[in-house]
Parts: C-alpha cells; sequence; structure tokens
C-alpha cells in the first residue's frame, strides 16, 4: 500500500495497535543492531499472540516474542546470539518442546521472495537451497527450468508480510526514515509488506533528514512512534551501541521459563511502557552506549 | 604426546586446540582473496592472515562490510567497527546478489554442528526436525555461500557428535552425495577444499570427494582422528604433520584477540 498523509506520527500503542494477532511480521534490523525492541515490548504487553515471523537474522526480538507466547511460527533463517552468548533460550525450548512451528528458509530465499513481492512477479529463480533439507519444508517452492540454459531452479513465490517493523535512528513527521549502514533486509521489507511501522529513536525536520539521507521514503510507512533508546539493548548507530551487557541479562533469564516470565514482568510489563523502560536501565548506562564513538577505547570498553 | 613436550622444551611454544585451528585456517589465505567470514574462528583467522603474511586479504562480512579490518574479532557481524573500519558497507541484498550469487567470493568460511564424509553441513537441529533434540541457530546465509563461493573451508572440533556418518539435517551442500553429485546439483561453486579440526586437516579426495586425513596436528594421533569421526575415516598415504604455530603467528594472534 501507498501511504500519503502528511503527518504519521503516533504514540507507541497506537503504531502497535496496527499489528493484529496472528499477523505475518517482517522484524528489521538484524541479530545485534538496529531490532525493534520497543515494538516487540509493546506487543507482548498488549497480549498478541498467534504472531508469525519471517526474515534472516535474528535474536532476542524473535526469542522474547517466543518467551512471552506471543509467537505461534517462525520462520526466520537464524535464531541466536552468535557465537558470543551462543542459543536463543527460549526459542530453543519451544523448538524442542514443539509449541512453536518452525518452518524456516535460508536467508538469500527469503529476500528472492521479498523481491518478486516488490516486483509483482509470481515467482523468481534461486540455487543454493538446492539439496537442502530445508527444501523440503517448503513444498510450495517448485523446479522450474531455465528457458536459456536448461538449468534447473527452485522457484519461490513472492512473499508479502503483512507489516515490517523497523526501527530507525531519525524519521520526521511524514514518515521518511534515516537507517546507517548496513540496512540488513529493511529496505526489501518495506517495499515488499503491506505497511510499514516504524519507531524512530528522534523525530527532526525534513529538511535535517535530507542532510543525513532518506533510506526509506515515507510512501511505504503508515505510522511512526518516537521512542528513544527503541532498539535497545540493540544497537541503532550511530546513536548508541548494543547493550551486550543487558542482552547478557536476557539470555540468562531466558534460560528457565520461571526466570524468562520474571524477565518480562520485570522489563516488558511495567505500567509506563517504555518510559518506564528507560527509567530502569537508568540515565547513566544508556549514555554510556552512546559514547561508543568517542575513541576506539570507549567503544572496546563497551564490550569488555 | 612426546612430541608436544618435546616441542614444548624445543621452542618453549604450547597452544590451545582454538589457537591451531585459527592459524592453520589463516595460513590458507592469500593477499586478494575475497573472504566470506562468520563471526567465531573464521572471523579471527582472516583477521590472523590480513596481519601477517595476507595483508590485502579482503573480509567480507553478512551484514554488508567489504574490506573490513577491524581491530579485534568483532563479537557480533552488527559490530560498529566493522563497518566503521570497512572499504564499503552495501546493503545485504548486494552482499548476497553481486558479491555471493555472482561468484564474485573466492573463500566462504563455515561452520557447523555436524558434518558428514562429503563436507555437507548441519546447522539447524540435533535430532528430528519436528521434534529436535537441540535446536540451532539455523541456516542464516551459509547455503548459499557453501553453494555459491569458489571453495569454503571449514572449521570445526572432531568428535563422534561432529563427524557423524549421517547429517540430521542438511542445511548447506557441500560434495553433497560424493563424486561428480556436486556438479550434477547445479552448484557453481567447488565446495569444501579443506576442514580444519582441533587434530588434524581433512580434504577431498580426488575423483570421490571423500574427505580424508591428509594432516594431523603436532603431537595429535591416527587414533585420536579416527576415534574422533563417526564414519570410518580414510587416511592420506603422504599424511604430513602441520607445521607448528610460529612464536610470530601465536604473538600476533593473542594480541588480536586480546589474550
Amino acid at each position: 500500500m501507498i501511504f500519503l498523509d502528511p503527518d504519521k506520527r503516533v504514540d507507541l500503542a497506537t503504531a502497535a495497535s496496527h499489528i493484529g494477532d496472528g499477523a505475518l511480521l517482517a522484524l528489521g534490523g538484524g541479530l545485534s543492531s538496529r531490532l525493534p525492541m520497543a515494538l516487540v515490548r509493546e506487543l507482548v504487553r498488549q497480549g498478541r499472540t498467534g504472531l508469525h515471523v519471517v526474515g534472516s537474522a535474528h535474536s532476542m526480538d524473535v526469542d522474547l516474542l517466543v518467551a512471552a507466547g506471543a509467537l505461534s511460527i517462525c520462520e526466520e533463517s537464524y535464531v541466536g546470539f552468535e557465537q558470543d552468548l551462543g542459543l536463543a533460550p527460549a526459542y530453543r525450548r519451544a523448538a524442542e518442546s514443539g509449541t512453536i512451528t518452525l518452518r524456516e528458509s535460508c536467508c538469500v530465499t527469503i529476500l528472492t521472495q521479498l523481491r518478486a513481492a516488490e516486483m509483482g512477479l509470481p515467482f523468481l529463480p534461486v540455487r543454493g537451497i538446492k539439496g537442502t533439507d530445508m527444501r523440503r519444508l517448503h513444498p510450495e517452492y517448485a523446479e522450474t527450468t531455465c528457458p536459456f540454459t536448461g538449468e534447473v531452479l527452485v522457484a519461490v513465490p513472492p512473499l508479502i508480510p503483512d507489516a515490517a517493523l523497523i526501527h530507525a535512528p531519525l524519521g520526521d513527521l511524514h514518515g521518511n526514515l534515516y537507517l546507517d549502514k548496513p540496512y540488513v533486509l529493511d529496505e526489501r521489507f518495506a517495499g515488499a509488506s503491506r505497511a510499514v511501522i516504524a519507531t524512530v529513536d528522534r523525530i527532526v525536520s525534513t529538511d535535517e533528514l535530507v542532510e543525513y539521507g532518506i533510506t526509506i521514503p515515507a510512501h511505504y510507512v503508515q505510522a511512526v512512534a518516537e521512542v528513544p533508546f527503541g532498539a535497545h539493548p540493540a544497537s541503532s548507530y550511530p546513536n548508541y551501541a548494543y547493550d551486550r551487557d543487558h542482552m547478557g541479562v536476557y539470555v540468562k533469564a531466558a534460560s528457565k521459563p520461571e526466570s524468562a516470565a520474571q524477565y518480562i514482568e520485570e522489563w516488558v510489563m511495567l505500567p509506563d511502557g517504555e518510559d518506564g523502560y528507560r527509567a530502569k536501565l537508568g540515565e547513566e548506562s544508556l549514555q554510556r552506549l552512546t559514547t561508543w564513538s568517542e575513541s576506539t577505547e570507549t567503544w572496546k570498553g563497551l564490550f569488555a | 604426546m612426546t612430541m608436544v613436550t618435546q616441542l614444548d622444551i624445543e621452542t618453549d611454544l604450547t597452544f590451545t586446540a582454538d589457537e591451531i585451528m585459527t592459524i592453520v585456517a589463516s595460513r590458507e589465505l592469500s593477499d586478494g582473496d575475497v573472504v566470506f567470514v562468520g563471526i567465531g574462528i573464521p572471523s579471527t583467522a582472516a583477521n590472523l592472515a590480513r596481519l601477517t603474511h595476507a595483508p590485502k586479504v579482503v573480509l567480507v562480512y553478512e551484514s554488508g562490510t567489504i574490506g573490513t579490518k577491524p581491530t579485534r574479532p568483532p563479537l557480533s557481524i552488527g559490530d560498529g567497527e566493522l563497518a566503521e573500519t570497512a572499504d564499503a558497507v552495501v546493503s545485504v541484498p548486494e552482499i548476497f546478489a553481486y558479491w555471493l550469487q555472482a561468484g564474485r567470493i573466492d573463500i566462504g568460511f563455515l561452520g557447523a554442528a555436524q558434518l558428514d564424509r562429503w563436507g555437507n553441513l548441519n546447522t539447524t537441529v540435533v535430532g528430528d526436525y519436528d521434534n529436535p533434540t537441540v535446536r540451532l541457530p539455523g541456516a542464516g546465509g551459509a547455503p548459499e555461500i557453501a553453494f555459491n563461493a569458489r571453495k569454503t573451508m571449514v572449521v570445526l572440533r572432531q568428535n563422534p557428535r561432529a563427524f557423524v556418518d549421517h547429517l540430521d539435517f542438511i542445511t548447506s551442500v557441500g560434495h553433497y552425495e560424493g563424486h561428480d553429485s556436486r556438479s550434477a546439483l547445479g552448484a557453481a561453486g567447488g565446495g569444501p577444499s579443506i576442514v580444519i579440526t582441533d587434530i588434524g586437516v581433512l580434504r577431498p579426495e580426488a575423483l570421490t570427494n571423500e574427505l580424508v586425513l591428509v594432516s594431523l596436528h603436532p603431537g595429535r594421533t591416527i587414533d585420536e582422528a579416527v576415534s574422533g569421526t563417526g564414519w570410518e575415516l580414510r587416511i592420506a598415504d603422504d599424511l604430513a604433520t602441520t607445521a607448528p604455530p610460529t612464536a610470530a603467528e601465536l604473538a600476533t594472534l593473542r594480541e588480536l584477540s586480546g589474550s
């Protein structure tokens, strides 16, 4: 859809209210960077259930949705905390006990499906999934023969998420978004999804945003909410680095159902929402994450 | 194990399993190689090569950084320093389309939870997919790396849980079912050219493409390699001993890792 309202600013609760139970969602960012954590926490606060996520490489956003019981189907090609913090605890537990349905694919296949959606094509071909067991998880994929070379390829259908949840460091009232590189799949999510629901650390004037550059133009965006540190504990460069300590706190808590529930009670279900979340983290620890660019030593210190 | 002791006395160099795996991997990389690396030993080894014998190796991370030169191994591919020190930062779609699918990656550098004798990899589940014993993170971009890079390198500790006769799940295709089955499948790149373990080095044999033990690290034995492998491991006729880490390699690696 194309969204042309001149002013798309809403509060976080309203932004999240565009997502219904059972929605097919693409989560922006990836791994430790620019995860739409404020929207994820708000969906948990609003008690959303049956969510279906699809995308590439994710960590705490997906794991927290699983821990909160908000997620039913996961098609992310990677869910984990890399070598550093290891496996995603709630995701792992749910997968091993069968409480969520998995139908994963690989990053390139998903990217190709998003491109087909953007182009309005019925399929596009991929190669890399041939011979893998992901192929059998997806009966909707088909074989196709190249009319020019005779090469047999795997045809994959368009993927149209109901919404892409994207966090950006800066945006304007129209919904134009500036992203710091790397963009991961966010531009493709924006083009393929029915709507982008955005949070930004800061809303600035269009003139100021243009100075930075517009990565995702406003016509993709249905709603934009200003939420400082809205990606926390993921990074939102250039504003702040990721909070490795807090990711560690989460991973430890999520390792058992009881402590996972306690984490959610303590860090998500706060009566004053994101204001309460930032207050609980404290000004000092949040400001520390913004010092990453002062020097290499400062940056390294954040991950010591 | 006597050999290690002697070696220690002669050179006063001891090393961990991770260190020798990293160093042996770094030696496989040359100036000008475009290397697709993931976090962990692949990333450390590629940076070690860059800081020692291959200053012009080009490191590509999945997040979109080309020619990155971090001062220490990143903990996450989202690390700000990867982008800050890169020659260019491109979108993930460009990484996959231009660099990977179109065949511009020389070496794909992969890890795994399980590997079979053909170098096929599993990073998805241990056990049955719908009822797994261990749910692993999943494929990420590995299948396309394995399919399209001109060759791939695999780093994995050698034990019967990892070196299995039959993969629980094929996440990324190596030499598939052996012989020419990989090219028959339509894979563009050449597949695994080396598997580096904590015990030694395996390479695919000509014609069959079955992984065979071609080198033992100093102090390690054939028995250890055989008992660490869940299939009947074959040993190359001209089995070599891996050159031990040099003082310079170890010093650079330890400085890089901050250890």
